[in-house]
């Protein structure tokens, strides 16, 4: 009866032990996917809608530039989920007029839809490909409409001052390998708002090949907002420069905003 | 007479009302204003050795030696309601010994507002979903423009037309009222060398009789169905290119048989690319194929497929097929001396298309075969952004089939290599 007795308080001591163990691995991965998803909300879908001129500039090594100029309309429809996204391009002057549109699910590939003023045309383009460059900048379609939170493991590694603010620095690891070009990525998240203010990611060798940094991060209508951030690609030195221009949230952008009709034509008052 | 008037009216009006813009946006809102362009040198040299000794073509071996400006200017009022734009070209060819010359390629005013809009004047309709092959498209297009290496932008010509939109969130529609028939610009025979040759010593060419109370008419009706973007077609109009009457062994008219066309397209994602679908008929008023001079009906269909890979290359399959309606009645009114055309045409292409340099260097390969005809076409381009407003593009048009008659195979003789530059502002 006594060995029984000892037998059970043992199991439950070590099923005890094993809880407590546990339990902080499990309520860290809740609190850095809750930091990840709370960054996530703050850098791509503040606000229900939010228009901005985006003025990009692509830098080579040598200091050649090369400009890319365009207004960004986006619209939120559900919350770190479906998006719908259009852009106008002012220049260069070979894209000029050509409006581009994706409709951004969280489940799914995009589906993305592609003017040609010159003929006139509206065209769905293939969009399996996030990982290619969105108009030959150094940022791709994924560091423009973000990562799916679930494609990675992340951890918290430390926290630590970035500048003058706090952060957690997270490790994101591709649960698929073949899906991500990087074989881990790390993000400084900023304590406060939440916003990337730093982001480097290594390659398949454990190699720093490309840095985000969060340049200028400003107030716009009670929204943080990274008003100049760049993507310097380590190896060839070239990088992107983009700065926010005239952005405003909640400006009540209709549904069909996001249609073919107005791909083709889009009214001003949306796009300057 | 009646119609000359009507058609030179229309292009009085639409004259009248872009001076009035150009000169009100200039004058009193200023920033509602733009004025864009280029300046481009095009130029094309034909590689093929031929033999055919007396044929105007053969002694030039220059396709196109041109220098070509375009002014853009738009306006649009503050409101949205009002825009107009225009787009003028000037052009110098020396291989046709030509003066500078001009053409209005569009210029149209559009009147937006609610759930609909018009578009009126000289426009561009593209519709459908082929590349490079059209059912649905019914618009008129320059094919010599496109044989020679021009800019893919000039294998369309503008219709001088109305566009009417009407929008909403179960179903939108466009219907475009054109009532100055302009036809296809055919292989241009000063140029190149293609079948029939030699052309007749004497033609005539009959347009159609097409006003303002008897226009052409297209109809597009699209809305998405489960994702896909799905549309159907109608068209009341004509063949634009020609049907031939020989009235004499030296003489012969050409004109353009009245056609309809009914069709459908539908494009959405499907495995992990693009699935393209698109058919139409094409009901020619020959209803049971027993006039030699006029097509027969025809079914048009095509699948396509698109897919996206790593490193911005892009590459497209597409297979295109149009079966002749009536195929007995052809074959046994066919005229002894004529080559007989097959029952069905079926026509594969692939389309590679990769971005370097940070999307500056585009390459692109673009091929047509046909198993039926036995004949292709091969287009390899290379376009470099020297600048963010000079580019420049190097290609060749490359053609062969086994019999000289076929829709590719006919221009066996026209390959050629072509230059491109254009400074835009």
């Amino acid at each position: 009866m006594n060995k029984i007795k000892s037998r059970m308080i043992s199991v439950v001591v070590v099923l005890l032990l094993t809880a407590y163990c546990l339990l902080p691995t499990v309520s860290h991965a809740a609190d850095v996917t809750d930091i990840m998803k709370k960054s996530q909300l703050a850098f791509l879908y503040p606000g229900k809608d939010m228009k901005a001129r985006v003025y990009m500039r692509l830098i080579n090594k040598d200091g050649k530039e090369r400009i890319k100029e365009m207004t960004m309309l986006r619209k939120n429809y559900q919350e770190g989920g479906d998006q719908k996204y259009f852009i106008y391009f002012y220049q260069p002057a070979d894209v000029r007029d050509m409006t581009f549109m994706v409709y951004k699910y969280a489940v799914k590939d995009d589906d993305r839809w592609i003017f040609m003023p010159a003929l006139n045309m509206v065209r769905r383009i293939a969009a399996n490909d996030k990982r290619s460059s969105f108009v030959g900048s150094d940022f791709t379609y994924e560091d423009v409409s973000g990562r799916d939170i679930k494609d990675d493991n992340h951890s918290i590694t430390k926290e630590e001052k970035l500048g003058d603010k706090d952060a957690y620095i997270i490790k994101g690891e591709p649960k698929d390998e073949k899906g991500a070009d990087f074989s881990y990525k790390l993000s400084w998240i900023d304590k406060g708002n939440f916003l990337p203010l730093k982001e480097e990611y290594y390659d398949k060798r454990g190699e720093l090949y490309k840095v985000f940094t969060a340049d200028e991060v400003k107030d716009v209508q009670g929204f943080p907002v990274i008003t100049k951030r760049t993507m310097k690609d380590v190896k060839s030195e070239h990088r992107t420069e983009v700065q926010y221009q005239k952005t405003e949230f909640n400006i009540g952008l209709d549904d069909d905003v996001f249609t073919e009709r107005y791909l083709k034509k889009p009214l001003k008052k949306w796009i300057e | 007479m009646k119609k000359q008037l009507s058609v030179k009216n229309i292009k009085l009006i639409t004259g009248l009302f872009l001076l009035f813009t150009v000169y009100y946006s200039l004058f009193t809102v200023s920033y509602a204003f733009d004025l864009h362009g280029f300046l481009q040198g095009n130029y094309s040299y034909r590689t093929s050795n031929t033999n055919c000794s007396g044929a105007v073509p053969c002694d030039k071996y220059w396709l196109l030696i041109e220098e070509r400006a375009q002014l853009s200017p738009s306006y649009e009022d503050p409101s949205g309601f009002f825009a107009a734009k225009a787009k003028l070209d000037f052009f110098h060819d020396a291989v046709v010994e030509s003066k500078w010359d001009a053409a209005l390629r569009e210029a149209y005013f559009t009147l937006s507002g609610g759930f609909a809009d018009a578009k009126i004047g000289r426009q561009i309709v593209t519709w459908g979903l082929g590349d490079l092959v059209f059912i649905n498209d019914v618009f008129p297009k320059d094919w010599t423009a496109f044989i020679i290496g021009r800019p893919i932008e000039y294998l369309k010509k503008g219709v001088d037309g109305a566009k009417l939109g009407i929008y909403s969130s179960t179903l939108n529609g466009e219907l475009v009222i054109i009532p100055v028939f302009e036809a296809d610009t055919l292989p241009d025979s000063k140029r190149l060398i293609f079948y029939p040759f030699p052309a007749p010593a004497v033609n005539k060419d009959v347009k159609p009789n097409t006003d303002l109370s008897n226009p052409e008419i297209a109809i597009k009706l699209y809305r998405p169905i489960m994702e896909w973007d799905t549309s159907i077609y109608f068209y009341n109009g004509f063949y634009r290119s020609p049907a031939a009457r020989m009235d004499s062994a030296s003489s012969v008219t050409y004109y353009y048989p009245s056609l309809k066309v009914y069709g459908a397209s539908t494009q959405g994602a499907a495995l992990d690319g693009i699935l393209s679908l698109e058919a139409g008929y094409y009901d020619s008023q020959d209803k049971n194929g027993n006039d030699p001079e006029i097509e027969n009906s025809q079914i048009r269909y095509l699948i396509a497929y698109q897919k996206a890979f790593a490193g911005d290359f892009t590459a497209g399959i597409q297979y295109y097929a149009e079966k002749m309606m009536d195929y007995g009645n052809y074959t046994r009114t066919l005229g002894p001396k004529l080559p007989r055309k097959d029952e069905a045409r079926e026509l594969y292409s692939i389309r590679l298309t990769r971005l370097l340099h940070y999307q500056t260097i585009k390459l692109s390969l673009f091929t047509f075969y046909s198993p039926t005809d036995k004949d292709y076409f091969i287009n390899p381009e290379i376009k470099y952004n020297i600048s963010d407003n000079l580019w420049t593009i190097i290609g060749a048009n490359i053609f062969d089939g086994e019999r000289a008659n076929t829709f590719l195979g006919q221009f066996r003789h026209d390959d050629n290599i072509y230059w491109n530059i254009r400074y835009e502002f």
